[in-house]
């Protein structure tokens, strides 16, 4: 099979293709690619479809977080409210963003596993607070124009 | 004109199969030229409501619709996500292509008009009517009553252009192309979005 990519990193721009599923009675999952660019306290995130449309987009600084899906605007006072709005259930973003640059910060019910960091991919999961929830990135380099 | 060369392509062309090329461009920012994202694949379709997508690069990702439900399935996420494609569907292109067997089933959606020829082809304007959808405007270009070429630009301005190579009309295509089976051993979800 061909051999894994190797990912390259570069400072506060992330690309690729995010998996994000709760295992509820109703299952919720999200996938989607995306362009990440900044840190926890100021940035911006876009997630397409397979098509490239945009279907929302995040921007958030340390003040406000705002996420747009063009038809309607929502405001909030933090991201992480923000976004376990959106998801419907929290996600550690601070810690999101340690793992996205390889750092593996341990966060209270979700096992992380950053062993195929090198080819860009990150898996973690939460057994605890329910629902389970699992989280899988598969980074691109970002100067990969694809 | 490109109404008459939509109506064409729904009446005369029952299925089809083509290689495509995506190009997506993304605004651009405070003067800077926006980032261009090129994929490619093979598309098919079959009226009505039957159609696949299948990206080869930059990464391989299918998406069947087998006329009830939408399957997207990423090879690397080994995920397959599904979905009611009658809601899925009803705003996005795809159903301009292949569930479409005339005008006035698009007409629900979109409204329809022509646009002026521009590079060879002939030109069909689709705006859609919901005001919730993600998409601002299509368009999509004829050749001899052939689709050549499919943009379409969502709420951000963000054009993305699909082109069509060796598009096959008519082609016999066996139903099981339009049947999506999971690969034992992936994630699949059924989404109740």
């Amino acid at each position: 099979c061909t051999t894994p990519a190797i990912y390259t990193p570069q400072q506060g721009l992330w690309r690729g293709r995010l998996a994000l599923n709760t295992e509820e009675e109703r299952p919720r999952s999200y996938t989607a690619s995306f362009e990440l660019k900044g840190s926890q306290t100021q940035g911006e995130l876009e997630v397409y479809n397979p098509l490239g449309n945009v279907l929302a987009k995040l921007i958030w600084s340390s003040q406000q977080a705002m996420v747009d899906t063009g038809s309607e605007r929502l405001v909030s006072d933090s991201l992480d409210e923000l976004v376990a709005h959106i998801f419907g259930t929290p996600i550690p973003v601070q810690a999101l963003f340690a793992w996205l640059q390889g750092d593996a910060q341990q966060v209270a019910g979700w096992q992380l596993d950053l062993s195929r960091y090198s080819e860009g991919r990150i898996s973690a999961l939460r057994e605890q607070p329910l629902p389970r929830t699992s989280l899988r990135v598969i980074l691109q380099s970002p100067e990969d124009e694809g | 004109d490109g109404l008459q060369a939509l109506d064409q392509f729904l009446l005369n062309v029952k299925s089809g199969q083509a290689n495509f090329t995506q190009t997506v461009t993304a605004p651009e920012k405070n003067g800077e030229p926006g980032r261009v994202t090129k994929s490619s694949g093979t598309f098919s379709f079959e009226r009505p409501g039957k159609f696949r997508f299948d990206y080869s690069k930059p990464f391989p990702q299918e998406i069947v619709g087998d006329g009830k439900t939408l399957w997207v399935y990423d090879e690397d996420l080994n995920q397959a996500t599904s979905r009611d494609q009658q809601h899925a569907l009803n705003s996005t292109p795809a159903a301009i292509i292949s569930s479409a067997t005339s005008r006035a089933v698009l007409e629900k959606d979109f409204v329809l008009q022509a646009a002026p020829p521009a590079d060879g082809l002939e030109w069909v304007s689709a705006t859609p009517k919901a005001t919730d959808g993600q998409l601002r405007s299509v368009r999509m270009g004829f050749k001899n009553g052939v689709l050549q070429a499919l943009h379409i630009e969502d709420n951000f301005a963000q054009l993305s252009q699909l082109e069509f190579q060796n598009f096959e009309a008519n082609k016999a295509l066996d139903a099981s192309r339009f049947h999506f089976t999971p690969p034992a051993g992936a994630d699949v979800i059924r989404d109740a979005q």
